[in-house]
């Protein structure tokens, strides 16, 4: 699917570069960008981490199984 | 407006907008959202500044070029969109020393810059081991359901619970 836009490499690197900016909105608002909130998972007393991953991982699934 | 100038999120529905965004990363440019595999292509262009087109050469580069593509891309709008995000909720600091960590091992700058240095190369070398990190393979690749993304996953949570218990239980 798109074959033609995946060919096109100067915009691709375009998108990359936007998905980027969302992909670093994202995780910044999630806190994952947080040293204390990344210890906070390991230690096991806040799970921000996997709440953020599984409901990524839930929400990617459909949309692949779609694709 | 007031939704971007919010300090958190809930981690819900920060979840939720990364599994849209992959969709339509998958459907725009046919690549999983990922990482690592942009600083082994960096360490390729500064070994290149030294040691000139040799490097060309290496059967790793032969393999992940070293040049700018979409994934270097990503990481550099990665920077940026983090850092709007810090200016639009005003959290946006400079801190050299974590709070949590200035707590356990005291406020030495130098301390935590060599920690976070070796650190540094231990997570990329386990990244390059594994095939990707904890976006390439924590989420784009568990959301394809790729058996050694879930593995590369759980491992990177038993070691990282392993040596924060192992640091940081007093």
């Amino acid at each position: 699917m798109l074959k033609r836009l995946h060919e096109r490499k100067k915009l691709q690197l375009g998108i990359g570069f936007g998905t980027g900016i969302f992909f670093g909105f994202l995780l910044q608002k999630g806190g994952v960008t947080n040293y204390d909130v990344i210890l906070g998972q390991l230690l096991l007393t806040d799970f921000t981490v996997v709440k953020i991953m599984l409901s990524a991982v839930i929400t990617g699934m459909v949309g692949i199984y779609l694709l | 407006m007031d939704w971007f100038m919010m300090e958190r999120w809930s981690p819900y529905a920060v979840g939720f907008g990364m599994g849209v965004l992959s969709w339509i990363t998958f459907l725009l440019s046919d690549k999983p959202i990922g990482c690592s595999t942009a600083f082994s292509r960096t360490s390729g262009m500064l070994e290149r500044l030294f040691r000139g087109d040799r490097v060309k050469e290496k059967a790793y580069y032969k393999k992940f070029s070293p040049e700018v593509d979409w994934e270097w891309m990503l990481v550099l709008g990665g920077c940026l969109g983090a850092m709007i995000s810090t200016l639009l909720s005003g959290s946006f600091r400079i801190l050299w020393v974590p709070s949590r960590w200035e707590s356990a091992f005291g406020p030495s700058f130098t301390v935590r810059w060599i920690v976070s240095l070796i650190g540094g190369i231990l997570l990329g070398f386990g990244a390059r081991w594994a095939g990707g990190c904890t976006s390439g393979h924590g989420i784009s690749g568990t959301l394809q359901l790729a058996v050694s993304s879930w593995l590369a996953a759980i491992c990177f949570f038993i070691g990282g619970i392993f040596t924060a218990l192992l640091l940081y239980r007093p």
